[in-house]
């Protein structure tokens, strides 16, 4: 509806430039040529839109083992949802609490949440979250948004051509070409002028209804909903300025991170957070999007609707009882415990050499490091950096020096083989371990790898891990 | 990158809280981030270390750069008789070597208090031979 009417906008600014200055047949041209510059547009944020948005953010991408316990949130959510595929997960380094979704469809979406979201939020706070951002890829918001700024982008540019070309050209056409009015032109400068705020207001509007969308689903899919609202209140508690905020991407955050907490203009792309959290709190015990309804009219004191209908009579949306609050202790982590989950994290995605000193402090090392060995600062232990060995030649060295022409090949060969001999990495524990290659590149293992082979990212070495042999314990049991 | 020797800095963890060590001018840096991290577990009441270094007296601009955003540091003066050096964008603050010392010496509560004893757990063995 509100896409139809930004849709317009754009034909009639582009039939307005086309009418000013090739008359009345222009004006259709105008407008079929204002729409294909959205085509166009739209064209090339779509084939590399998720990427552009990582770019700008700075995000990667991670593993199962890099992180289960986000992992293993995002997997159950995207079932709740009933997604067809687990969106990618990205994880941005950022000292500022927030996650969004990309993508354009579905099936290639991603989610990506910052570091400091994983370090503030326990289990429950994170699921609502994610069921949010699940809830907007589900939602097909991810792609409406995407239609609805590129559209606003190609208003915006189109009208500022529009001007320039009125301010440049405009005195030399008009007094040659006689046939166009002057009311038209007028006319046409005060759209330009003010198409791009309309469209602006329009694309706003479309933003704040999809978030409120989204809080129900989440709502609904976690069946919990004081989890988002508890996130949502520990996101905006620290709201600080941030150098990788982009400007553009500001739409996409669940929480805008540079809003204060009262700033709920037409412009704002996200209802008050504030209101959201007493949405969700009023809740009681419920978590169907038809309580969600009751709870927005009971917040806002309106008759209005925020969800529609449609979605409200689509699916299961009434009775559905909220869930207990999750106490479970083994799935719950401390804030020390997150912490540390968040700096490992970290270092495994700046490839630093992590090892644990004997006293309990952990070491993580950049690859440019170029020392061996590293004094602890806390007990003085010399630790010197793992390396993966060489395998010690077991076999006899095969029978060689055959005759005079085989020679220089065997040779050849032999050399290659050593090159690639398997280099041998035995692990001493159980958590993040790591250590360089042949090659120097820093190979880390995840707690959670079972396999029997790594290869290197830059030699492709294949390095065998074998798990550390533990003879005391043999010795003890005897 | 050590903003002194331009050398890679080693990181060590202790109970989650990240540190930058540079092992050859024995210079650390605590990032903000690390800071908020270390006052929150601590459960001292935040604000008033942060706080004071907003108030104190900002200093000279210093030759060294921050390692996040290589702007110049800025010293900072804290309680008259500890000179650090903080990002002016608000990165973190660099300690030089004997500056941790030396807010170990003089904090033994509070805020401070709990970043002084951190750091002096954390580099307990080279704070020994540092005196010694």
């Amino acid at each position: 509806m509100l896409i139809s009417i930004m849709a317009l906008i754009l034909m009639g600014l582009g039939a307005m430039c086309g009418g000013t200055f090739w008359g009345g047949a222009g004006a259709f041209l105008g407008a079929l040529g204002a729409l294909a510059l959205w085509a166009v547009l739209l064209a090339a944020t779509f084939l590399q839109g998720e990427q552009l948005v990582l770019l700008c953010s700075g995000g990667q991408k991670i593993e199962k083992e890099d992180c289960p316990r986000l992992y293993n949130v995002v997997e159950e959510m995207t079932i709740a949802a009933g997604l067809p595929k687990l969106p990618d997960i990205y994880v941005i380094e950022d000292a500022i609490p927030n996650a969004f979704a990309a993508g354009r469809n579905p099936k290639s979406a991603i989610v990506a949440v910052t570091t400091e979201l994983l370090a503030r939020l326990d289990r429950d706070e994170l699921q609502g979250v994610i069921a949010h951002e699940v809830a907007h890829i589900k939602n097909l918001d991810v792609r409406f948004m995407t239609i609805a700024s590129v559209m606003v982008g190609s208003i915006v540019m189109l009208s500022q051509t529009y001007v320039r070309l009125m301010f440049i050209g405009g005195k030399k056409r008009t007094c040659s070409k006689a046939g166009v009015h002057p009311a038209f032109m007028i006319a046409g400068i005060i759209c330009a002028l003010l198409a791009p705020i309309a469209a602006r207001l329009l694309y706003f509007a479309c933003s704040r209804k999809r978030e409120f969308l989204a809080d129900a689903s989440a709502a609904r899919f976690t069946r919990y909903p004081v989890g988002l609202a508890s996130a949502l209140e520990k996101i905006s508690g620290r709201v600080l300025s941030s150098e990788k905020l982009n400007q553009a991407l500001l739409p996409m955050y669940i929480v805008n991170p540079l809003q204060s907490m009262s700033a709920v203009g037409m412009f704002s792309t996200h209802p008050s957070t504030d209101e959201r959290i007493k949405i969700l709190r009023t809740m009681g015990g419920r978590a169907g999007l038809m309580d969600y309804e009751n709870a927005f009219r009971k917040v806002k004191g309106k008759k209005s609707r925020c969800l529609g209908q449609r979605t409200l009579t689509s699916g299961e949306s009434r009775g559905i009882q909220a869930r207990e609050a999750n106490d479970n202790p083994a799935e719950s982590l401390g804030t020390l415990e997150r912490f540390q989950e968040v700096t490992d994290l970290i270092g495994r995605m700046a490839n630093l050499l992590m090892m644990q000193c004997s006293c309990g402090v952990k070491i993580k090392v950049p690859e440019e490091f170029d020392q061996d060995a590293i004094e602890c600062p806390r007990c003085g232990t010399v630790n010197t950096l793992p390396r993966a060995k060489e395998k010690a030649q077991e076999e006899a060295p095969a029978p060689n020096l055959q005759q005079g022409v085989e020679q220089a090949t065997v040779a050849g060969a032999a050399v290659a083989e050593a090159a690639f001999q398997t280099l041998r990495f035995e692990r001493q524990g159980k958590g993040w371990e790591s250590f360089r290659c042949s090659c120097d590149r820093v190979i880390q293992i995840a707690p959670s790898f079972r396999g029997e082979f790594i290869k290197c990212p830059r030699c492709k070495r294949e390095v065998e891990v074998a798990e550390k042999v533990e003879e005391e314990v043999v010795t003890e049991e005897n | 990158m050590c903003p002194h020797c331009q050398k890679a800095m080693v990181i060590f963890e202790l109970e989650g809280i990240e540190v930058d060590h540079c092992l050859h001018c024995r210079g650390t840096w605590l990032d903000s981030g690390e800071l908020d991290h270390l006052i929150e577990l601590a459960e001292v009441n935040p604000g008033c270390f942060t706080d004071a270094l907003h108030q104190a007296k900002k200093g000279s601009k210093k030759e060294i750069c921050c390692p996040r955003c290589n702007r110049n540091l800025h010293s900072v003066h804290i309680h008259d008789d500890l000179e650090l050096d903080e990002c002016p964008r608000g990165h973190g603050i660099w300690f030089d070597q004997g500056e941790i010392r030396r807010l170990v010496e003089s904090f033994k509560e509070g805020e401070e208090g709990a970043v002084a004893s951190f750091m002096a757990n954390l580099l307990k063995s080279e704070l020994a031979s540092e005196t010694s």
